[in-house]
């Protein structure tokens, strides 16, 4: 097109057929059969791995030594992380919940208590599992990824080490225990966080007690069990993306990038499905 | 045309360039030899500004480059093509985006204009056209290394400075490379200074070489004469033995 | 006591170390923040760039956003249920979940979400360009890193991350009152009957003020972090791992501001608008 001279007018061309190209790629029939059959493959992928790793995680050679190595460095290295978060995330409870409370039932007595509530039954397990994604689960996927790369795995495969036993159970196990006891210490820090917002109308023993209305064995156990279930979800997406990485340093960032945001989105779907499997067992005992 | 006045380098206290003298005149094809990882490379870094000198200073075509600004070097970086190692092609552009890139940032040129200009420099890295509507990732490692000297001589700099241009590569591709080294310093009369280790590739291009070891430069000569040299650091070198303390 | 001392003096040396190299690292980030800000008002405006980032960063989160988006409304609503039974107050359930998920839960999780995806992408991208000396390329071929790759990321993901936060809070609220009429058979006009009530535009406006600032943060991080990349491969997974990290706790950090901002504010706010 000849008679355009000015730039500015050919670049904004240039810029929507661009645009209308790239929206065209996402909608094509084939588009869409290529993404379902990756999510295909990806979901039976994890899946293997996870049953895989739960084959494995009873057989021997135990290794105790690199287990605890393993959990040193996951717990000790978002332990800081845990614990900033969680402060901020149990001052931010407070604060929000003192807003809706104030207009809702008109008292601010009850505030602990239903911060205690949320944090255990929710936004403790899950705010850390996914902050593990974050910090450890990219952190395991980096690592697979550029032994993959350097071809290590295929080292440890011809020296017939399996290298789902050597590499992916222990940080299995180590992942599954940091979980639990971060997230009883993240609560434990928004506990205390909120607990000295909410000053001067509390002191802590009216704190705690309020608190001890509310919440009981059952929260508490709902918190293990969802941390455990929860923390399954990152080192096994994280490995699963670590031993599928492609080439060079594009491969190991797109490895990276793929599995924390298949590690949240899954915590987020398996906390949703645990919350309603929950709720339909409640009414069951109730009636 | 480029000028090393007693330049000194080092890492994290490890010294890699110990006062580095070296005038290199317009037209020449230069060669720096080197072992693996004695800083051949930081050398040609510093003409462009992509590493800094502790001390000395760098000239580049009578100026004075060792105190210029990031902005200042934008002229000397137009001046001086620095052809990678590895192709580095911007891996989210098309062939012929990747060798616009530089022409539609620096140049007036029309769109008809630009194409033509792809089309001629695809040539002189002996491409067909069609190559251009291709991604980088598509083209083997010898074209992309190809495609990669072809974006660099978009702008037609007067220095062509190439990192280990044939490092890797096999025979075949390797002597490809050199007649394109060859190719560029007649056609578009550049001044070229290639680093690298490869002695066939020094022997079929080079005017001039010299070797680096230990932080200095050891003789500048002709090929024939370098290889026939009685420096002891150049036959060790050229004949491939291990350093006298190091020996069985 | 002087084993106390001691242990003091032991732990002090680390501490002061980090202290400073956590200094350092915001230092860092401000003069880079400042030097893409500067750099926006330069020419020229790489536009294809930005649309191509818009398009990466944007379109292609939209499904995970939406996902992800539902399924926290319907958390959300489970919890705030159970909650608000202890007290028979069930008939509030529709406003507080509403206003809840608009001034807090919705913009803060759909940010961690966006973290993942976009601020890792942006990351990992940078840091392989990086590694992969493309960067140096820009730079020999005279163009300036920062307004070629930088600027236009930084815009993409400021502008993409607000409207993806609109688009999660809308899918919230759907998700919250489809899982509250489905799975608790709440009735739907009971849901939204207190909704006007509870909610005021001054919720969604501090959901849309923590959006925009989530994104100026996650945008500067996650170019800060991919830019100053060295090294191998492995250098690039570590990048995003920091990256991820920080932006985790910018993103509660700035959180907890607003909500101290708001907490002291709410009350005339809410007499102004009403």
């Amino acid at each position: 097109m000849s008679w355009v001279e000015n730039k500015t007018l050919r670049l904004i061309g240039r810029t929507l057929s661009q645009i209308l190209y790239l929206a065209r790629l996402g909608i094509t029939v084939e588009g869409i059969g290529a993404n379902l059959f990756r999510f295909l493959e990806v979901t039976g992928g994890g899946m293997v791995l996870l049953i895989q790793t739960l084959w494995l995680v009873p057989r021997p050679p135990y290794r105790l030594r690199e287990i605890l190595r393993q959990a040193l460095t996951v717990g000790w290295q978002s332990l800081p992380l845990i614990v900033v978060v969680l402060g901020f995330l149990g001052m931010i409870t407070v604060l929000e919940l003192n807003f809706q409370l104030s207009r809702v039932i008109h008292n601010l007595e009850y505030v602990p208590g239903v911060a205690g509530i949320l944090m255990f039954r929710e936004f403790g397990p899950t705010v850390v599992a996914a902050m593990l994604a974050a910090k450890v689960g990219a952190g395991f996927t980096a690592e697979i990824s550029s032994m993959k790369n350097t071809e290590q795995i295929d080292a440890l495969e011809m020296l017939s080490v399996n290298p789902v036993h050597y590499l992916v159970v222990p940080r299995f196990i180590a992942t599954l225990a940091m979980q639990v006891a971060l997230s009883v210490i993240g609560v434990a820090v928004a506990f205390v966080t909120g607990f000295l917002i909410s000053q001067p109308r509390f002191n802590f023993q009216s704190y705690l007690t309020t608190m001890g209305h509310f919440v009981g064995v059952e929260d508490f156990l709902n918190l293990i069990a969802k941390a455990l279930l929860l923390g399954a979800v990152v080192p096994i997406a994280a490995c699963y993306y670590g031993f599928r990485a492609g080439a060079g340093a594009k491969g190991v960032g797109e490895a990276t990038t793929r599995g924390v945001v298949t590690s949240i989105l899954v915590i987020i779907l398996l906390d949703f499905t645990i919350n309603v499997v929950a709720d339909k067992i409640l009414e069951v005992v109730i009636q | 045309m480029i000028e090393f006045r007693d330049v000194w380098k080092s890492f994290g206290g490890h010294p890699v360039l110990q006062g580095i003298d070296l005038r290199i005149e317009p037209g020449e094809r230069f060669f720096i030899l080197g072992q693996t990882g004695v800083g051949k490379t930081v050398l040609i870094r510093l003409l462009v500004g992509l590493l800094r000198a502790d001390r000395g200073q760098v000239w580049v075509d009578g100026e004075k480059v060792t105190a210029f600004s990031e902005a200042q070097f934008m002229s000397v970086r137009r001046k001086c093509g620095m052809v990678f190692q590895f192709p580095t092609l911007f891996d989210s552009l098309t062939v012929f985006e990747n060798l616009a890139f530089a022409l539609r940032r620096h140049t007036d040129l029309s769109e008809e204009e630009i194409a033509a200009q792809v089309r001629e420099n695809l040539a002189l890295v002996h491409l067909p056209g069609d190559v251009a509507e291709r991604m980088p990732q598509e083209l083997s490692y010898g074209m992309q290394k190809r495609v990669g000297l072809a974006r660099t001589i978009a702008l037609r700099p007067r220095i062509l400075l190439y990192d280990e241009p044939t490092t890797g590569l096999d025979p075949f591709t390797a002597e490809q490379i050199n007649r394109l080294m060859l190719e560029m310093a007649e056609k578009l009369s550049v001044t070229s200074v290639v680093v690298s280790h490869d002695l066939i590739s020094m022997v079929r291009v080079a005017d001039r070489v010299t070797l680096l070891a230990d932080g200095r430069l050891v003789e500048v000569s002709r090929p024939e004469q370098f290889l026939h040299s009685a420096n002891p650091l150049v036959r060790q070198f050229v004949e491939g033995r291990a350093a006298p303390e190091a020996a069985p | 006591m002087t084993v106390l001392t001691r242990q003091v003096q032991r732990i002090r040396g680390p501490i002061e170390i980090g202290v400073m190299a956590f200094l350092q690292e915001i230092g860092a980030m401000a003069m880079f923040f400042a030097a893409t800000v500067r750099h926006i008002f330069k020419a020229p405006f790489e536009v294809q760039e930005m649309v191509l980032q818009m398009y990466q960063v944007g379109v292609r989160s939209v499904p995970i956003v939406l996902i992800s988006g539902f399924f926290v409304g319907g958390v959300v609503v489970i919890q705030f249920n159970y909650a608000l039974s202890l007290f028979g107050a069930e008939v509030y359930l529709g406003g507080i979940t509403t206003s809840g998920l608009l001034r807090e839960v919705g913009p803060v999780l759909v940010a961690i979400m966006i973290v993942g995806r976009v601020g890792a992408y942006i990351t990992a991208e940078l840091a392989t360009m990086k590694v992969t000396e493309q960067v140096d390329a820009i730079r020999c071929l005279g163009v300036n890193p920062v307004q070629f790759l930088v600027v236009p990321r930084f815009l993409a993901v400021s502008a993409m991350i607000f409207m993806l936060t609109i688009l999660g809070l809308l899918v919230a609220l759907l998700g919250g009152a489809l899982v509250g009429n489905l799975i608790l058979d709440i009735n739907l006009s009971f849901y939204f009957a207190n909704i006007r009530k509870l909610t005021a535009a001054w919720a969604l406006f501090t959901g849309m003020l923590k959006s925009i600032l989530f994104g100026i943060l996650l945008a500067t991080i996650a170019c800060y972090q991919g830019m100053k990349t060295e090294g191998g491969a492995e250098a690039v997974g570590q990048a995003v791992n920091r990256c991820l990290v920080h932006c985790s706790i910018a993103v509660f950090l700035a959180d907890y501001i607003i909500a101290s901002l708001a907490a002291l504010t709410y009350g005339l706010a809410e007499e102004i608008i009403f």
